[in-house]
């Protein structure tokens, strides 16, 4: 937790050191598209300043089980969580530990004194795929295009872009400047998104264009094949600017089915896949195959429904959260494979620990004026303490979850209905209702909980963006210090009053962090693990550093 | 004929006009929000945000400026592109999904057929004996249970159970380039979409056979000392052909349904894993797209039934009938 402190004081230092002189780069000269080259060609020799020590040529290839196949492999209408597919590469990427580094700036960007203008340099000699060079050009084209709302991108959202940038200017063919409306905390975070090349791109309709399909990248996995409802076929990239890669072929195949990916795996057909705690079991123990769990800050969260006048009093709301055994949970629903969640997941402030106390629970519902009745609920003025949460009627953990928090709070004489539905009937009923929500991100906090918590938030009426309408101007102002203030202590304090807030408040009772996990066979090596956010598809907690995965043979 | 085919080629366009309509205000009245399917189902997005991705979408017209904006760029050929699929043109989709589709259905239906009137000829021929009770009993055991279920099985006993057959898929997900296409792989999904579509031909051969066989005719060869088989196979059956060719026509669109479900389940690449994908993922373009397709389908089919019946059927072409 103190690592993020530790490395924004390191940033800082950077900042405030001022990065080392710069030599100036020299600009690369343009130079005729190479064609992508193919693998049977000799290895180019690498530059001889290449720190990186001498590492075996790319070898091998393992097919990869999805559970759906994705959409768009464009870095502008990606899930920011989902990781970038390897074939590109942001300016910035995160280590293991989160902890932001170059990729593909120079040194770690530069923000002026006011916090109003970003400065990145760009590392010299990057090419893409197909030969031509990276400029600063390409960053300009590529966060224009995430900021144009004609560009059907929900990260242009995610980024507050509208709010925070004023502009993005080439100064050089290397340098690029960010002229923001507002100070912004988390900007740097959101210059992970893969860099676009300007000349397959300009001049095209980017929600349809072709290049949402044949990706050209500068990263470490160059796309060689989609065929559709069938397979995505990458292979290494001989001139990756970040040194050798491990893996010479990634087969990415969609398996929708747990069970068919389970069979898959043990067939051999299929080296990794993502499977549920009581399939992942049965590969414990079998040493052609290692089990993976990744931590995460993907949350499920029952938000309480906003206009359920039993649930109105806030005093309740911290009851019914006090009486549900979280570890239980994590137990029994997900086997082990999970962590008690308390609050939103924010490095460095962590939510206070609620105990399991169904007594206090009870204690603070009589305090609130409910008592037990002849039926044994609690009942006030001849109401019964009762409202319905509804979960999405597919998904099994959070059916699971929300009949735990039914049996668990029928302890303290409430009742709750579940209900599984649809998302159409969810966000219809959502406030008359409350639902078992997923959320969370370990990256910046500011990148999701704003929307999710702030009052601005609760008069739009989109179901899903502070779904639960709170109007606080304390948690307002927590929420504005932590998104417009660089220095990470004050930040921090400021994350922890939120969490203190969000507890009070009691509409979001959040249950558990899940922890997926994935089976590999035995033969791929040298996995490492990141915490994760709530990821559709492809995961960056396990992938992140998919290039650096090696065969053993 | 020439006239009935024009007639019914000049309904045509008018009949997919009213699919398209129909369609179209389905999905508009429908509860489904293509929105939050394309910027995924519980993404907290905001108002302003949904609006312009609307926009980008060309969601934010009236409806009825939608409808006739489509409709015109389909006329012109264009159909559009999938919001699903990161943009793509719906043709081109279209095109990748038609070729393993057409092979399941193609070996399904070439099984059905061949199958439905080898096994429902022999039935009515030894009607009652131990294989015609068997073969009713199988016919009405695969009408009763569900495609999607049939195939399940046929995957566990085949594939997980005994592992005689690879259960997902077209090609090898490792082979090369340009894969060829596995033809151990089509064999499970095949066998499910014919068992599931073969009960209606069976038990229909079995029937009209079993009426041809009352027929004068067949006693007068009966007379002659034929034998009973011969008798059946030459006399009986091409007769029994005429109505059965029609069925085909007129089964087409139980066919291509039972294929959303069998492909789903063995992740065959076809119009029918396509179709699944397109519905829950509510993409309006693509749907619209493979609704006009099955109807011109369904629509050719009745219409290749009826010159069919008329080119077999000596009375109806000479209008006696």
């Amino acid at each position: 937790m103190r690592r993020t402190a530790i490395i924004v004081l390191v940033t800082l230092l950077w900042v405030l050191v001022g990065c080392a002189p710069q030599r100036a780069a020299p600009t690369p000269t343009p130079q005729p598209p190479r064609p992508a080259a193919p693998v049977a060609q000799p290895p180019q020799t690498p530059p001889a300043a290449t720190p990186t020590p001498a590492r075996p040529a790319p070898s091998g290839e393992i097919v990869i089980a999805l559970t759906d196949e994705p959409q768009n492999l464009n870095p502008i209408f990606m899930d920011f969580y989902a990781g970038n597919w390897k074939s590109f590469n942001g300016l910035v990427k995160y280590d293991q530990n989160l902890q932001l580094v170059p990729d593909l700036a120079a040194q770690m960007p530069e923000i002026s004194a006011d916090g109003r203008t970003v400065t990145v340099r760009l590392k010299p000699g990057v090419r893409f795929h197909d030969g031509h060079p990276l400029t600063a050009e390409d960053v300009v084209f590529t966060w224009r295009a995430l900021a144009d709302p004609k560009v059907a991108s929900t990260l242009r959202d995610r980024f507050d872009l509208a709010n925070v940038l004023e502009d993005v200017q080439a100064v050089d063919s290397v340098t690029v400047r960010f002229h923001l409306k507002r100070p912004d905390a988390a900007f740097l975070h959101k210059l992970y998104v893969g860099i676009v090349p300007k000349h397959l791109l300009e001049g095209q309709d980017l929600n349809t264009a072709a290049f949402n399909r044949q990706p050209v990248g500068t990263g470490p996995y160059v796309f060689k094949e989609w065929r559709a409802g069938e397979r995505i076929v990458m292979e290494a990239n001989p001139d990756y600017h970040g040194g050798p890669v491990g893996i010479a072929r990634l087969i990415f195949v969609f398996i929708n089915d747990e069970n068919a990916r389970a069979a898959q795996l043990l067939a051999g057909t299929v080296d990794v896949a993502g499977l549920p705690p009581r399939l992942a079991a049965t590969f414990q123990n079998n040493p052609r195959f290692r089990v993976y769990r990744i931590p995460s800050a993907d949350a499920r969260v029952a938000v309480l429904p906003y206009d359920e006048p039993n649930l109105k009093d806030p005093r309740v709301r911290r009851a019914l959260s006090m009486a549900v055994n979280r570890q239980a949970i994590v137990d029994g629903v997900l086997l082990g494979a999970g962590e008690p969640a308390y609050g939103p997941f924010i490095a460095g402030a962590p939510p206070p620990v609620i105990p399991y106390d169904p007594e206090g629970a009870k204690r603070l519902l009589q305090e609130a004026g409910w008592t037990p009745g002849p039926d044994g609920f609690m009942q006030k003025d001849g109401r019964r303490l009762t409202f319905t949460l509804m979960h999405p009627a597919h998904d099994s953990v959070r059916r699971d979850i929300a009949l735990a928090i039914r049996s668990d709070l029928q302890r303290i004489g409430v009742d709750v209905q579940v209900e599984g539905l649809g998302w159409t009937a969810i966000r219809e009923r959502f406030g008359k209702a409350g639902n078992v929500f997923g959320w969370g991100q370990p990256y910046d906090p500011d990148l999701e909980i704003y929307r999710l918590f702030h009052s601005i938030y609760a008069y739009d009426d989109a179901p899903f963006t502070n779904p639960a309408r709170i109007i606080n101007p304390e948690i307002d102002r927590a929420l504005d210090e932590g998104r417009r203030e660089y220095d990470q202590r004050r930040r921090l304090e400021a994350y922890s009053r939120l969490q203190r807030l969000i507890q009070e408040d009691g509409h979001w009772l959040f249950t558990v962090y899940l922890t997926p996990i994935v089976v590999t066979t035995s033969k791929i090596t040298n996995v490492q693990i990141q915490r994760e956010g709530h990821a559709h598809g492809f995961s960056r907690g396990m992938s992140w550093n998919l290039e650096s995965w090696r065969i053993e043979r | 004929m020439i006239a009935l085919i024009l007639r019914r080629l000049l309904v045509l366009p008018l009949v997919l006009a009213g699919v398209a309509v129909t369609t179209f205000l389905i999905a508009a009245v429908s509860p489904f929000d293509p929105i939050a399917a394309y910027v995924g189902n519980e993404t907290p997005i905001s108002r302003q945000t949904r609006e312009e991705i609307a926009r980008a979408w060309g969601l934010d017209k009236p409806l009825a400026a939608q409808m006739l904006g489509w409709l015109g760029r389909v006329v012109q050929g264009d159909l559009g592109y999938s919001r699903l699929q990161g943009g793509k043109p719906v043709a081109q989709i279209i095109r990748e999904r038609i070729g393993p589709s057409a092979l399941l259905v193609g070996s399904a239906l070439g099984l059905v057929l061949v199958g439905g009137l080898v096994v429902g000829t022999l039935a009515a021929a030894y009607r009652d004996s131990w294989f015609d009770w068997l073969v009713r009993a199988v016919c009405h055991f695969s009408i009763a249970s569900p495609s999607f279920w049939i195939a399940l099985l046929f995957l566990l006993v085949f594939s997980v159970q005994l592992g005689w057959l690879p259960g997902a898929g077209i090609a090898d997900p490792r082979a090369a380039e340009g894969g060829r296409i596995d033809l151990r792989r089509l064999v499970l999904p095949m066998l499910s979409l014919a068992f599931t579509q073969q009960a209606w031909f069976t038990m229909f051969v079995r029937n009209t056979v079993l009426d041809l066989l009352r027929e004068d005719y067949i006693r007068f060869a009966q007379a002659h000392g034929k034998s009973w088989l011969a008798i059946v196979f030459r006399h009986a059956l091409p007769n029994a052909l005429i109505p059965f060719v029609t069925l085909i026509g007129v089964h087409l669109s139980e066919i291509l349904g039972g294929t959303v479900l069998v492909e789903s389940i063995f992740a065959w690449p076809g119009l029918g894993t396509l179709t699944r994908d397109a519905a829950l993922g509510v993409d309006i373009p693509l749907l619209m797209a493979i609704t006009l397709g099955a109807s011109f389908l369904v629509v050719m089919g009745n219409l290749l039934a009826d010159v069919a019946y008329r080119v077999l059927d000596p009375r109806v072409r000479e209008g006696r009938l």
